[in-house]
């Protein structure tokens, strides 16, 4: 069976006999340095802790770089389009990308990685052993495929400009997914920390079901692991120009919404709180997808007048195929504020709904301008404009009322201001659309 | 074995390609040409089915390329005006991948490599690295990459450019090699000149559109005649416009050049006609009309 030919191209260039010789004994210098700083070296801490250390730079570090360079250098250097038309898979390209820049990194990290568990099971065993040495390996791996899944979005909304693309946003935007899967796994590695029995065996409440917060964040690490990959999946198809409906989209954000609304404390003796506890969480992650699909993805006016086109065509499927997903993901977040506005003691959700409608309408005004080289970078400028300097100056000035108007609340009068600047600005935006958008030049 | 059909490709608030419609026959060499800007790199992208135009259909080889863009990779050739190389592999490792990335099976991939280099000469490179090759000898290894699966079709922008003339008329001999062997080539490429020796068919794009699309050029050869005048050619201009196989004229000072696509009966005609009309003819010259001229006339034309 042959190997990924994109893991064999990495094979070639990162596994010189120098690098593979050097690697072992780099890194088992430094360990056996670390563990002579104590006298037995299967409990010793330092040791541990160099191992958790390394596996931390080898695979998150210097493999989250390489897995956010890993598309971002093909383009850079005008390779990409030839491996666009190959006869590889999506799968095959997922697989390569994944696995084949961070190829060498994971040589070094696995070797980290057994001494770190191997350190570790003096003091853990069973399933606690389990988890620990399963999150440790599912956090590298979430670093790496959030990094590249990330770039792989950026390099969807390149637009054909030339710019060369650095991989650092992406590499950190994979080290705080990563991060998050992290937090419990390093707390253990600390030395000389206190009642670690306790720590290892802390439970969780999740749709009112007590579960150990170990397991808990193993199946959820290897879940947002899943959907990491399902995603870089669905971005190679679409690098590819193959069908990329928007139900991988939806699927994911039903699902964390589902996910989330488990977090709630049960609070069913008080159904107004209960309905509103058990629905914010759910609603502000809603709002956060709402928020970063619609400033994330690269959607023009000539995908909006496709979309149209096809849908007076009356082909439905392909039209939902390619409208944009912000306009899928508003529904539910308007869903969620509404079924809290109407289930619990507050609207404040609807505040939040009105000023989001004005966000994006923004968004289209500077967007809908062909003029406008960076309307993203433009928004997001006069958005900072709107929530903070605003806001300040009102506050410098001691007119809290003032304060209401650009901030969203269950105040009348942010009611008022919210849904008035959005139907202003949604105004405008139409506007832009029958003046640029409706047809090219 | 490409056909296209109202294509429309549009950039927010532009657009690149406009209701552009025309096919190639198979084993053609087409040069795509125009000036910058013209959308030819656009047209490129969109029947190699790396981008996707606003409507249109586009079919190659029989297949739809908007509803089936992978089965057309595996079908056709691309390289890119602006194409890279793993600059850190030798140009056999480039090779070895190319057919790999192509799904070559194994016991073929060396013959294919092998065979590849032999074409484009790059034997006595295989084991050096991309990045000590010369600008010729990238430019032989992008199309060899391209081509190393034998696809039906290649599309290959400004192949020439940054070209010394020897490795030129190399590539021009490839081409005509590919063509011999039954691939269809669409080239774009600014240099008219060096489209002469293997083009059969001739696209020339303007601002998104069609403007004129010349096929079997090389069989159906106008000539380009040129008259100088002693004096008064503006007086014999609309004898010449008006004779027959005269396709189209142009006065420029005492010259009067024509695209002539008649016979050379026809020619004699004409020369007689002039001499007896009393015109103070002091040159005539014909030459087989060239690309360039045909360009060029397709200027004035505007």
């Amino acid at each position: 069976m042959r190997l990924n030919p994109e893991i064999q191209r990495n094979l070639w260039l990162e596994f010189s006999p120098h690098r593979l010789f050097a690697m072992p004994i780099v890194l088992g210098l430094i360990l056996y340095i670390a563990g002579c700083a104590n006298d037995n070296l299967n409990e010793s801490h330092a040791f541990e802790m160099t191992a958790v250390t390394l596996y931390f730079l080898l695979v998150k570090i210097w493999g989250g770089h390489k897995a956010a360079e890993a598309v971002l250098q093909e383009v850079n250097d005008n390779t990409w389009d030839f491996q666009k038309l190959s006869a590889l898979s999506p799968w095959d390209l997922t697989i390569g990308k994944l696995f084949g820049g961070s190829s060498f990194t994971w040589y070094g990290g696995l070797m980290v990685y057994v001494a770190a568990v191997w350190a570790v099971s003096n003091r853990l065993n069973g399933a606690d052993l389990f988890c620990y040495a399963a999150l440790m390996l599912l956090s590298g791996l979430i670093v790496q495929a959030a990094a590249l899944f990330t770039s792989l979005i950026a390099v969807q909304n390149r637009n054909g400009a030339h710019n060369k693309m650095r991989p650092l946003p992406y590499h950190f935007a994979g080290l705080v997914i990563g991060g998050i899967f992290a937090i419990d796994n390093t707390w253990q590695s600390i030395p000389y920390k206190t009642n670690l029995q306790n720590i290892q065996h802390h439970f969780i409440s999740w749709y009112g079901t007590a579960y150990e917060l170990n397991s808990f964040l193993t199946i959820t690490a290897l879940v947002t692991l899943g959907w990491l990959v399902a995603g870089i999946y669905w971005q190679m198809r679409g690098q590819l120009k193959m069908p990329t409906s928007p139900w991988l989209w939806l699927g994911f954000v039903l699902f964390w919404i589902g996910y989330s609304g488990g977090f709630t404390p049960d609070m069913s003796g008080h159904p107004q709180y209960f309905v509103e506890t058990r629905g914010l969480i759910p609603f502000f992650l809603s709002l956060a997808f709402l928020y970063v699909i619609t400033f994330q993805e690269g959607w023009t006016t000539v995908r909006y007048r496709r979309c149209l086109s096809a849908w007076k065509e009356k082909h439905y499927s392909k039209a939902f195929e390619i409208c944009p997903r912000w306009v899928l993901t508003y529904p539910i977040c308007l869903a969620l504020a509404l079924w809290i506005g109407t289930t619990s003691a507050t609207i404040f959700t609807l505040g939040f709904m009105f000023f989001a409608t004005r966000d994006i309408a923004i968004l289209h005004i500077f967007k809908l301008n062909p003029e406008n080289q960076n309307p993203t970078r433009t928004t997001k400028f006069y958005l900072a404009l709107l929530y903070l300097l605003l806001p300040a100056l009102f506050a410098v000035l001691h007119i809290p009322d003032g304060l209401l108007l650009f901030v969203p609340s269950d105040k009348v009068a942010s009611l008022l201001s919210g849904s008035m600047q959005a139907a202003i600005f949604i105004n405008f935006a139409l506007s832009r659309w029958h003046r640029f958008g409706v047809k090219a030049a | 074995m490409i056909t296209v059909r109202n294509l429309v490709y549009e950039y927010p608030g532009k657009k690149a390609l406009k209701d552009v419609s025309f096919s190639i026959p198979e084993g053609s060499v087409t040069a795509l040409v125009g000036p910058n800007g013209a959308g030819k790199t656009t047209l490129l992208r969109c029947l190699a089915a790396i981008d996707e135009p606003f409507s249109g259909q586009i079919e190659i080889a029989g297949i739809d390329v908007t509803a089936e863009p992978r089965r057309v990779h595996r079908v056709l050739g691309y390289l890119s005006d602006f194409f890279g190389l793993y600059e850190d592999l030798t140009v056999k490792q480039c090779l070895t991948f190319a057919a790999w990335l192509h799904a070559i099976p194994d016991d073929q991939v060396d013959r294919q490599v092998d065979k590849v280099a032999g074409q484009l000469e790059l034997h006595p490179w295989l084991a050096n690295k991309v990045k000590n090759l010369s600008r010729g000898w990238r430019q032989r290894l992008g199309i060899a990459q391209a081509i190393i699966h034998e696809p039906k079709i290649v599309l290959l922008d400004e192949p020439a450019a940054g070209l010394d003339p020897e490795a030129r008329i190399s590539i021009s001999q490839l081409f005509r090699d590919l063509q011999r062997q039954g691939m269809t080539i669409v080239v774009s490429s600014h240099i008219l000149a060096e489209l002469e020796d293997y083009c059969t068919d001739m696209l020339v794009l303007r601002d998104g559109a069609i403007v004129e699309h010349r096929e079997n050029t090389t069989q159906q050869q106008a000539m380009s005649l040129r008259i100088i005048f002693a004096k008064d050619a503006e007086r014999y201009h609309p004898i010449i416009n008006a004779f027959a196989g005269i396709a189209s004229s142009t006065l420029e000072g005492d010259v009067i050049r024509a695209r002539f696509t008649g016979d050379a009966d026809q020619q004699q005609e004409l020369l007689k006609k002039l001499i007896a009309e009393g015109a103070p003819i002091k040159g005539f010259d014909s030459s087989a009309e060239r690309l360039q001229d045909i360009y060029l006339s397709l200027g004035k034309k505007d």
